[in-house]
Formats: structure tokens, sequence, C-alpha cells
């Protein structure tokens, strides 16, 4: 019999915890929303984001003032945010899906998780090739795939395209992150689509023999490495370069000093950009609100503030770049679709892999 | 009468052990849901993996595991065992600290070395100052040796943890008698210590591997090809989630197969404790020279492995605080605290129940259940969260009409998009590592104190409440200790099944240091130290404050 009783005890003890795990949050949640909803029925819109930027969170606030509409924030990777809204179907609560990379919206696009918009505003900012054929996902930001160079053994003069890299004579020299670096899968995709899959992968395989040491790190450690003199050049983000200059180590700011920025292709094709960009989710249950906070993302006090805070270009043409931006001069992009990007990031993966780019 | 308790015994025993399987079989829902989506058709993505990338990652992946297996394991056992066998100048502060290094993720670590011995970094900025030319790479980290090294440092506490308050609790009579009959520390350790601490050593270890093979943030930055990171380059570069399922499946097959093994070589060996009491180690005052020496060695280890990473941390720290946005603080604060300890504590309950119950059960179906609660360890976090996602989703789905009974306004994803889905992928991950510290602990003190305890006449739960617990304290504080740190700097998990507007402080850390902004992300980081830093302290005091078993 008091065996029994403990056996019982520890159960309902148990039982207690879990039901408190368990139920403690929702019930907390559960009258919240439902007051909420008895309400005036608040106004909100739900975002899955990639981006993790402190600058982000203070637009969206600045939306919330300006229309009284709630911002509710899952923030995670792409990929895992892509089998989230995936796994929960037509119930998902988001309403925006928010990534770094295009890649990632062609994907979402693709597995049908997005819809198409139609805003006016969204199409006169935003140019045709940043945005979805069918305005599925749009561009609000764009980064461009430069080379940054050690100024006391390379001269700009000696530099001209991405194909340039393969010469043997950069041998050693050049530093690039790895494979699964998203930026360099998109980079390549761009050339299957621009030089054709036969010359990209001959670009890929003659970038892995010019490597001056296997890739690793960051973007930010390419760099480093450039001006440790591990090699030359090195291909990364200007995003990144920009964060570097503004560093908070004076030690990092000091050594770009000794760096400059290229950009490639400036008699071709234009340099690779790829784009941080925005789908309002296929069942979205506050489209409208969806619709409004992404046209607030293209409109001009947004697009000011990517510009200034992060370091990236605006896509919205009547805006400037920051000042640092502009000092590194204007460029000419790759036109093609980015949509082109999406559709042929596996292929580009596969290359890499083919190529033995680690 | 004797027939008619036996009766009465027997029906009590199966309820307790229906409670332990259930939640054993709850808790390995999210894997199921996993191994039911593998695929073996071969189609091309496969095919492309197994060409290319499965040959070195399995080799890497191998490589990385032992080596760091080999370094962990020295490092850990001994630690663990001059802190039980000798007494020394500073031993209450070792004893400690030696546990902190496991609250900086090996990601962190892995930033922080590249960062400190690169060119920026103190040690090479010295030398150019100095006008010392190094020739690049001599001191580059970013390889795999070096990953081996991160991980050594940083997951070593696993097996310092368990094998220290084990070697504390339950081997002084025979160390004692060891040293009686004369032997050499060094003999003792052999002969003795070694074989002794078979049981927590080997689950220490399998932890290790489970936290090494599952690992993807250090890998990814040092650009090593592993298991892990084709489980994720897959996913992440195709869109598909089918390699990377059938990756993790065969990972987890390899894992548990050597779970088996493992229990198999064990074998009947079973120790049960040999007299009466479970006599505390007397440790051994050091002299003299002796003194100076070991203080200076751990002294050493304990500023590699902490002091120098963590003041660098501090350093940025100071650099960067200002660009950090330390608003919501106090909200993160709680959320991360309230849920770290909410789920702490119903993995120590959940495992001492299951662990008691397992001794009284089949051999099979003990270790079965054994088992499987590690299966949540073996493979990547991200994987598990998927596996997790989809049980709640379709467990909401089934159960809408009810939720509906009782409020008919209500959305149908009402779990899934709350906390709870959270804290139970918590438990579902965390199970292993408490299993190894409750269940070496129970291993250890046998059945028989408890048997003791009812021939007085009462049950097994009560006996195990009263009497075992008790005895068992120092395994369950390491355990907790482990648990909850371990939880406090979770990521992969809250990442994909966080709910809207929860951040924690380890999803902080995450957003600047994916962005490369390590110096920022060490704000969040080192408050994540000193939380787990107060709570080791927190435990000590406990442990010290109220006497209990504690050795004078």
């Amino acid at each position: 019999m008091k065996f029994f009783k403990s056996t019982t005890l520890i159960t309902m003890g148990l039982s207690a915890i879990i039901l408190f795990a368990g139920c403690s949050p929702a019930s907390g949640k559960t009258p919240e929303s439902n007051s909420k909803a008895a309400e005036t029925k608040p106004e909100a819109v739900n975002l899955y984001t990639d981006r993790h930027y402190d600058s982000d969170d203070v637009l969206y606030s600045t939306f919330s003032k300006e229309t009284g509409i709630t911002v509710n924030i899952v923030k995670g990777k792409s990929d895992e945010l892509i089998e989230r809204l995936k796994t929960e179907g037509a119930d998902t609560e988001a309403d925006l899906f928010i990534t770094a990379d295009v890649g990632r919206l062609h994907r979402a696009k693709v597995s049908s998780l997005l819809q198409s918009v139609d805003s006016k505003i969204l199409n006169t900012n935003i140019p045709e090739n940043l945005r979805d054929k069918e305005n599925y996902w749009f561009g609000l930001t764009k980064r461009a795939r430069v080379f940054v160079y050690a100024k006391d053994r390379v001269k700009a003069s000696e530099l001209s395209t991405y194909e340039d890299l393969t010469n043997p004579r950069w041998k050693e020299k050049i530093l690039v992150r790895g494979a699964d670096s998203v930026y360099n899968q998109s980079l390549l995709a761009s050339f299957i689509e621009t030089m054709g899959e036969e010359n990209a992968k001959k670009w890929a395989a003659g970038i892995v023999a010019n490597m001056a040491r296997a890739p690793k790190g960051g973007d930010r450690d390419q760099a480093k490495a450039v001006a440790a003199g591990e090699g030359d050049i090195a291909i990364m983000n200007t995003y990144y370069f920009g964060l570097m200059m503004n560093s908070s180590d004076p030690e990092e700011k000091k050594l770009t000093e000794n760096l400059a920025i290229f950009f490639p292709d400036q008699e071709g094709n234009g340099t690779h950009i790829n784009v941080s960009g925005a789908g309002v989710v296929k069942s979205a249950k506050n489209k409208e609100n969806a619709i409004k906070l992404l046209e607030f993302l293209a409109g001009e006090y947004a697009q000011k503030s990517f510009a200034e805070a992060n370091y990236e270009y605006p896509v919205l043409k009547t805006v400037d770049s920051s000042d640092l931006l502009k000092s590194w001069g204007s460029f000419k992009e790759q036109t093609i679709s980015l949509s082109k990007l999406g559709e042929l990031n596996e292929k580009a993966v596969i290359i890499l892999n083919e190529v033995g780019w680690k | 009468m004797n027939f008619i308790k036996k009766q009465n015994l027997k029906r009590k025993v199966s309820m307790r052990s229906m409670l332990a399987f259930l939640t054993v079989i709850i808790i390995s829902l999210p894997v199921t849901s996993i191994i039911s989506r593998v695929d073996f058709s071969s189609n091309s993505n496969w095919e492309h993996f197994k060409q290319y990338l499965l040959p070195d990652a399995v080799g890497n992946t191998l490589f990385l595991v032992i080596a760091t297996l080999l370094l962990s394991g020295i490092i850990g056992v001994l630690l663990a065992s001059v802190i039980a066998l000798f007494d020394f100048p500073l031993k209450r502060f070792f004893e400690w600290v030696f546990y902190i290094p496991i609250a900086i993720p090996p990601y962190i670590a892995a930033y922080v070395y590249a960062g400190m011995l690169g060119y920026t970094g103190i040690i090479q900025r010295l030398c150019r100052s100095w006008g010392i030319s190094l020739s690049p790479g001599w001191l580059d980290i970013m390889n795999i040796r070096g990953a081996v090294f991160i991980y050594s440092i940083t997951l070593y506490p696993y097996i310092y943890g368990v094998v220290k308050s084990f070697l504390e609790n339950h081997s002084g009579n025979l160390i004692d008698t060891a040293r009686v009959l004369g032997n050499k520390p060094m003999k003792i350790f052999a002969k003795v210590v070694l074989p002794l601490i078979r049981i927590p050593l080997t689950g220490g270890l399998m932890l290790v591997m489970m936290e090494v093979v599952s690992d993807y943030g250090l890998i990814k930055y040092f650009n090593i090809q592993t298991m892990s990171s084709i489980i994720f380059s897959s996913w992440f570069g195709m869109g598909e989630t089918g390699v990377s399922i059938r990756i993790s499946f065969y990972v987890m097959t390899f894992i548990i197969a050597l779970l088996v093994i493992e229990e198999i070589l064990r074998g009947r060996k079973k120790y049960n404790m040999g007299s009466g009491s479970s006599k505390s180690i007397t440790s051994i005052k050091l002299k003299g020279f002796k003194n100076y020496v070991l203080v200076f060695f751990l002294f050493l280890f304990i500023a590699v492995a902490f002091l120098v990473p963590v003041s660098q941390m501090a350093v940025w720290a100071i650099l960067a605080f200002q660009k950090v946005n330390l608003s919501n603080l106090n909200l993160i604060l709680f959320n991360t605290l309230l849920y770290s300890t909410i789920a702490t504590i119903l993995i120590l309950v959940l495992n001492i129940l299951i662990a008691h119950s397992r001794r009284w059960m089949g051999t099979k179906s003990g270790f079965i259940m054994g088992k499987l609660t590690q299966l949540g360890y073996s493979i990547p976090g991200a994987i598990i969260a998927i596996g997790t996602l989809t049980i709640f989703v379709a467990f909401d789905g089934f159960f809408h009409p009810l939720y509906r009974f009782f409020d008919p306004n209500v959305k149908k994803l009402l779990l899934s998009t709350g906390i709870t889905m959270l804290v139970f992928a918590f438990l579902v991950r965390y199970m292993a590592i408490g299993f190894n510290s409750v269940n070496s602990a129970f291993a250890k003190v046998g059945l028989k104190y408890n048997e003791a305890a009812r021939s007085l006449g009462i049950g097994r739960t009560k006996a195990m409440l009263k009497v075992e617990l008790p005895l068992l304290k120092n395994s369950l504080i390491a355990g907790f200790i482990l648990i909850f740190i371990d939880i406090l700097k979770e990521l992969p998990l809250t990442l994909l099944l966080r709910p809207f507007n929860y951040n924690t402080l380890a999803s902080k850390v995450y957003e600047y240091a994916n962005d490369e902004r390590i110096h920022e992300a060490s704000v969040p980081a080192l408050i994540i130290i000193f939380l787990s830093v107060l709570a080791v302290m927190l435990l000590v005091w406990i442990n010290s404050g109220k006497g209990g078993i504690r050795k004078k």
C-alpha cells in the first residue's frame, strides 16, 4: 500500500511538471490572443526571417509605430524556415518570408510556399531583374561579390574579370571560402547562366587550381589572409568588407587600409550581385499587412536604412548608397534575372563538388 | 501470505515500468518520424554525394571522433582523478571551474581561437610590433587538428563531471584499501581507478562522440567535410532533406551499434558495492614542490580552456558593447533561465524514473529503454527539430477537434506554435546527458540499498527516494550542471522551433556570429558563461550548505 502511494506521488508530481511546462505558455498565450481578438482585432504581421540585423528590428518597430501593425518575428536559418513552412502547411502563422539569398526565395517559390503579389509600389520601386518574373518574391537589398586585393602586391590594372583569376599567373594567390557558402554557389550559378555549364565548370576548376590554401573561414577571414600575405586576391562580398572597415576592432580597421576593392567584369557581364528579399507566404492570414510591410521595406526610408546601417546597396534607384559604398565607386551589375540563380543553384553545388572545391 | 505479497509487488513494478516505457516511447517519437522518412532509393543526388563527398566525410569524421575522444578522455579522467584523489591548494576552485568550459559552444571557441591566433589577433600583432615575422599558417588553427583541440577543451567536462562524482562517491573503500596495501598512485590509477570508472567513462565518451558527430557550427567555419557537413550541405545546397535524413539515419545506426557493443563488452560485470557503506574517498594531501607543480599545470589548463578565450571575449565585448542591441535583455534572460530550468528538472526526473525502473526489468527491455533515450543526441539538432515539428503538427491536427471543444476559435497549430514544443525537443535531445549521469550512478549503487530498505518495510520507489537519491546527490548535481549549461547554450532546436518573438542568449550569439561579427557576439556569449558560473556556484553552495554526504 505504502509503495503504491509513493509511485502515485511520483506520477502525479511528474504530470504536474509536464502540465506546467506544457500548458503554462500555451494557456498564458491563449487568453492574451483571445482578448486581443476580442478587442479591435489587432493588426499583426508574422515574419519568418533569415536576416539577423539589429537595424532590421529598428525598421520593424518604425513600421509598427507608423501603421499600428505589430510585427512578430521568428529568426532562423532560411532552409530550416523553409522546412518549417512546409511542415506547417496551410496552417502556418507566417505571413512573410525574408531571406538573404535569392536561391532560397526561388526554392520557397518552387515548393509552393509563396504567393504572387500585385503591388504598384513594389513593381515601380524594384527593378525587374531583382524580383521574380511572376512576382512571388522581391529583392530588397543588393550585395556585390567582388575582389579584395593587396594594394602593395597587385595593381588594379592587373585585374579584370572573374575568369582572369583562373589564369596560372594567379597560382596560389586566390582566397575564397568553401563550397557550402551560398554566395559562392550563387556566383557559380550566375556563370552557368552567362557562360554555359562547361565553361562555368572550367572556371571553378581553375579557381581551385589557383587557391592559396584550402578554403576555410568566413568572408572576413579571406580578407585577413590577404593582409597576412597568404594570397593576393580574395573573392568576397562588399557587405563584409564594409563591416571590417567599421569594425569595433581597431586592428581590423587598420588592416583594410592596405586592401582595396575591385569590381570585376566591368567590360563584360558585370559584377555578380545577390539580393536579400522577401515573399508573401502562400497561406498568409495577414496578406494585406504583409504587403504593407514589403512596400515599407522597398520604400525610401527603409532603403536608406539598409544602405546606411548595413553596407548593403539599396534596390530603390532614387536612394543613394552610403558614403562608404559610394567611395568604392559605381559599377556595372550582372543583369541576368535573379530567378536563374535559384534555378541553377543545385547545378552549381554539383559542379563545386565535382571540381573538388572543398 | 508470501505468495500474495509477491503478486502484489509484481503488479506494482509493471505499473512503474509502464510509466517509464511510455516516457521513453514519447521521447523517441521525433526520431521515429525521421526514420520513417528514410528513403533508400538511389537517386542522382545520393549517388553524387556518395561519389564526391562521402569518402572524405567518413575519414574526417572518424579522425575527429577518435582523436577528440582520446584527448578529451585523457583530460577528463586526469582532472577528475586529480581532484578526487588529492588535496592541494585551490582544490575547491578547480573542482568547480573545470565544469565551466562546457558553457562555451564549440563554434564560439573556434571563432575566438581563430581570432586570437589570426592576423589581427593578439599574438601575431605582438610579433609584428616586435618585428618577429611568422610564416602565415604557422599559427593556423582552422584545420582538423585545431578542431580536435577545440572540441576537446570544450567537451571534456562531460567526462570530467561523471568520472569525478563517481570516484568521490563510490570508490572510497577500494582506493583506500589499495593505498593501505602500499600501492603507488600510478598503480592505483591503472589497476583500481580505470577499471572502476569504466561505466561513467564510456558514458561520457559516448556523449562527446555524439556531440562531435552532430556539431555543424565549428566544422562549417573551419570548412572540414564531415558527415554532419554533408547532412547540411545536401539539405541547404540541394534544398531537399532526402540525403540528409538518410545520412542521419546511418550515423544514428552506427552510434547505436557502438552503444550496443559497449553494453556487450561491459557484459555481466555489474559492480555492486562491496561492503556496507559507500565511503567517500580520502584525498591525499600533497606536499611542497608537488603542490606547486600540480597547481601550475591545472592553472595552465584552465587558462587555455577558459581564462584566455574568455578574456579575449571580454576585450572584444568591451570594444563592441555599443553596437550590441541589448533591449529586451530581461525577457531574454527570463526565457533562457525559465525554460532551461524546467527542461533540466524534467530530464533529471524522467531519467531517475527510467534508471530506477530499469533495474528490475529484464536485461533486454531495460537495455532497449536505455538506448532509446539516447537516440535524440546522436543526430544533428536541426534534424531532431524537424522530427519534433512533424510530430507536433500531426498531434495538433489530430486533437484540433478536442481543442475546439474548449474554445471554438482556437487556432489549429496550438502546441506547435508554443514553447511546449521547444521544451519537449530539449527533452528529446538531452535525455542522453541526464541518462549518463543518472544511470551510471544507479548502476554503481546497485540494488542492495533498495533491497535493504525494503526489508525494513518500505516500497521500492520510496526506498529510492529516501535512501538512494541522497546517496546519488553528487552525481545528480553534476548531471544538473551539465544539462542546464547545455540547454543554456542550445541553438539548433531553438532556431527551428521557437515561437514568435522568442529569443534566447544563444540565439543572440548566433545572430551576430553568423554575420561574422564575433566581437558583438561576445557580449551575449559572455552572459551565457556568466550564468553558467552562477549555476555552478549556486550548486556548490547548495551542496556544501546542506551537508549531506559531502566529505569533510
